[in-house]
C-alpha cells in the first residue's frame, strides 16, 4: 500500500480529519444555516399565505364597498324617488290649493265688482231721481204763475170733493 | 231733578193753554195769499176745523196746492209733497 503512495495513517488522519470536519460543519455551519434557510422558507410561505389572505380580504373588502356602493345607490334611488314623489303630491296639493283660492278669489272679486256695480247703479238711479225732481220742483217754482196755482188749489178741492 | 209743585202747575196750565190755543188755529201753508173764499171752500172740505181760526201763511216753496196744520196734524195737499212722494217711490224703486 505504501507503494501505492497510501499513507493509512493520513488516511486515517484525514479521515478523521473529514469526519471531525463534517460534524463541525453539520453542527455549527449546515444546521443553523439550513434552519434559517428553513425559517425563512417559511415565513416565505407565510408571507405568501398572508398576502393571499390580504389580497382575498381586500376582495372581499372591494366587493362589500361595490355592494355597499350599490345599496347606497339604492337607497338613494329610492330615497329620491320617495322625495320625488312627496313633492309631486305636495306640489299637486299646492297647485289644487292654488287653484281654489284663486277660484275664491275671483269668486269674492266678481261678488264685490257685482256689489259695486250694483251700489253705483243705484247710486246712479238715485242721483237721477234726485236731479229729476229737482228739475221739476224748480221748473214749476220757475213757471208757475198764481193763476197756474190757483188751478191747482181748484184741481186738488175737486179731487177731495170727488173722493 | 224734582220741580215745586207750584212751577209744575203752572207749567202744566201753560202747555195746555198753547195745546187749546193750537188746536183752535187752523194754518194754510199755500204758494200765494189765499182769498177769504178759497180758504173758506178748503175748510169746506175739513169739517173737523169748521169752528176753528183761521190764518194763511204765504211760503213759495210749497209750489202749488196747500198745507193743513193743526196743532201736531199736519195735511199734506202740496206739489212739493207730491214731488216728495215722487222721488221717495223712485228711491223704493230702486
Amino acid at each position: 500500500m505504501e507503494n501505492l503512495g497510501i499513507d493509512f495513517k493520513l488516511l486515517l488522519a484525514q479521515l478523521i480529519n473529514f469526519g471531525l470536519f463534517f460534524f463541525i460543519y453539520k453542527k455549527f455551519i449546515a444546521g443553523p444555516f439550513v434552519s434559517v434557510m428553513k425559517s425563512e422558507k417559511m415565513k416565505d410561505t407565510e408571507r405568501k399565505r398572508m398576502n393571499e389572505e390580504v389580497a382575498k380580504q381586500k376582495e372581499a373588502l372591494a366587493q362589500q364597498e361595490k355592494d355597499s356602493k350599490a345599496e347606497i345607490h339604492k337607497k338613494t334611488e329610492e330615497s329620491l324617488k320617495a322625495v320625488r314623489h312627496a313633492a309631486e303630491v305636495e306640489r299637486a296639493s299646492l297647485l289644487a290649493k292654488a287653484a281654489d283660492e284663486s277660484k275664491e278669489m275671483v269668486k269674492r272679486a266678481s261678488k264685490q265688482i257685482e256689489e259695486e256695480r250694483h251700489q253705483m247703479e243705484r247710486q246712479y238711479k238715485d242721483t237721477l231721481a234726485k236731479v229729476s225732481v229737482m228739475t221739476v220742483e224748480h221748473a214749476l217754482k220757475e213757471f208757475l204763475t198764481e193763476d197756474m196755482q190757483k188751478q191747482v188749489n181748484a184741481k186738488v178741492l175737486s179731487n177731495l170733493e170727488n173722493k | 231733578m224734582r220741580l215745586d209743585p207750584r212751577v209744575k202747575e203752572r207749567l202744566k196750565q201753560t202747555f195746555t193753554s198753547e195745546l187749546v190755543a193750537q188746536k183752535e188755529l187752523v194754518s194754510i201753508i199755500s204758494a200765494y195769499s189765499l182769498s177769504q173764499d178759497e180758504q173758506r171752500k178748503i175748510l169746506a172740505q175739513f169739517p173737523q176745523y169748521a169752528t176753528s181760526r183761521v190764518e194763511n201763511k204765504v211760503d213759495p216753496s210749497v209750489i202749488g196746492g196747500f198745507v193743513i196744520q193743526c196743532g201736531s196734524q199736519n195735511i199734506d195737499l202740496s206739489i212739493r209733497n207730491a214731488l216728495h212722494l215722487l222721488k221717495k217711490q223712485l228711491y223704493e224703486s230702486n
